[in-house]
């Protein structure tokens, strides 16, 4: 069976994370009038030349569609046998214009435009489009576990030597009517703060120079009532034939919740003292997909051999070889998701 | 007609997203749609049969017409103020 490597990746998020070496080096604070972590954007004429395709795209679709160039632009191969993306809401400000105008127009004299870019898969067949890409394009929705289920299709695709190169990424939205909505529902009441981005990552089955580092494995649960997250993430490291004592580092998904992350807590305490863990959704915020913004932050890592201080403030790292995530989105979908170092 | 012409260029400017343009920069009697002048295409013109529905309660009995009506802003504005109500 054949390995999953992490060719090339690219993100947009809240963070100068795009069009830059740097990495993680200067943090942005959250605007204080902005309830949630709004991703920065680039100069997308820059990215997405075509203007007649530019002007319809709304703001997650120009997120997805650059941030997918700028990863296939920077790999060995720009066009890659298969594109994967993952979506937890889709174009989300598109749907709200749409179902607003079927309401304000009394379901009469509805814009196109709106209508073709609002479905899940426009980021996807978009970027096919631009590529002028023929191959397997694919979209997962599947609300909190839509980014696992992406990479886990990404991987079969190259484990089982369909495919070679796997062009895989997720994107979600803010729209100030979702914000409203989720804030109603309790969301952002006990710390979580909601954030959105882009990241896409080129999975080949051939390890580069370039490379950044393997994807050993991808995991997803759910937890029955009185289960632990340990236990899981023990059996999914007992898999592998490891245990917690060779995993050099833990990076956990906690949103921030005082409820929803006591998992995190629970999984915390039961770790030794000499493994560090770090963090990363203070950095991206919370939203479907976010678990994708952390593998970016791993992938780095393991290339760079550098832990950010943004996502480590307290400690030292002896090796950076073997890194964990741990993921958690509402409590409700949870992954487990092992890389190493090249 | 000065204005209507002026309104209609603000109109498609909004409707159909047109990035970095101007009603200024707008030639009223360049073509609106392939290569020349707008290049706008055919969900644009989509896009233009609801904006006369929606702005000025026009619609386009024959679909022949629409290849002359949709030349120009000017002869958008023709359409318009020969038809309007």
């Amino acid at each position: 069976m054949k390995s999953c490597y992490i060719e090339n990746i690219s993100s947009i998020s809240p963070q100068n994370t795009f069009g830059t070496e740097e990495f993680l080096d200067n943090i942005v604070e959250r605007n204080p009038e902005m309830p949630y972590l709004s991703a920065i954007e680039p100069d997308y004429k820059l990215y997405i030349l075509n203007a007649g395709l530019r002007r319809r795209m709304s703001h997650v679709i120009k997120m997805g569609v650059a941030a997918a160039l700028e990863c296939a632009k920077g790999s060995s191969v720009e066009n890659p046998d298969a594109i994967i993306t993952a979506t937890g809401l889709g174009c989300l400000a598109d749907t709200e214009k749409f179902l607003n105008s079927i309401v304000v127009n009394h379901e009469q004299l509805l814009n196109p435009t709106a209508f073709i870019q609002s479905t899940f898969n426009t980021i996807g067949a978009q970027i096919a489009l631009i590529l002028q890409n023929k191959g397997y394009n694919f979209t997962y929705v599947h609300r909190g576990f839509s980014f696992e289920t992406a990479l886990i299709d990404a991987m079969m695709q190259l484990t089982d030597d369909e495919a070679t190169r796997v062009l895989v990424g997720a994107i979600d939205e803010i729209t100030p009517s979702e914000y409203e909505v989720t804030k109603r529902l309790g969301f952002w009441r006990n710390g979580a703060v909601m954030g959105e981005g882009a990241q896409f990552f080129m999975l080949s089955s051939e390890k580069t120079e370039s490379s950044y580092a393997e994807l050993i494995d991808v995991h997803q649960f759910q937890l029955k009532d009185n289960e632990k997250a340990d236990d899981r993430i023990n059996s999914f490291l007992d898999k592998h034939s490891l245990t917690m004592k060779d995993v050099d580092l833990v990076v956990l998904g906690n949103s921030g919740d005082k409820l929803l992350d006591v998992p995190f807590q629970n999984f915390k305490s039961e770790i030794s003292s000499n493994t560090p863990t770090a963090e990363f959704k203070h950095l991206c915020g919370e939203y479907h997909t976010a678990a994708s913004f952390g593998v970016w932050c791993i992938a780095n890592i393991l290339k760079r051999q550098k832990l950010p201080f943004a996502m480590h403030p307290n400690g030292k790292v002896d090796k950076l070889e073997r890194v964990l995530l741990y993921n958690s989105y509402q409590n409700v979908n949870h992954s487990i998701y092992l890389l190493e170092a090249i | 007609m000065e204005d209507l012409i002026k309104n209609l260029k603000v109109q498609l400017i909004e409707e159909l997203n047109l990035e970095d343009v101007k009603p200024q920069d707008i030639d009223t009697d360049a073509p609106l749609f392939g290569d020349e002048g707008l290049g706008l295409d055919s969900i644009d013109a989509l896009e233009i049969i609801l904006l006369l529905e929606k702005h000025y309660g026009l619609h386009i009995g024959d679909p022949k017409e629409g290849k002359k009506i949709f030349y120009s802003i000017q002869t958008l504005a023709d359409f318009i103020s020969a038809n309007k109500k």
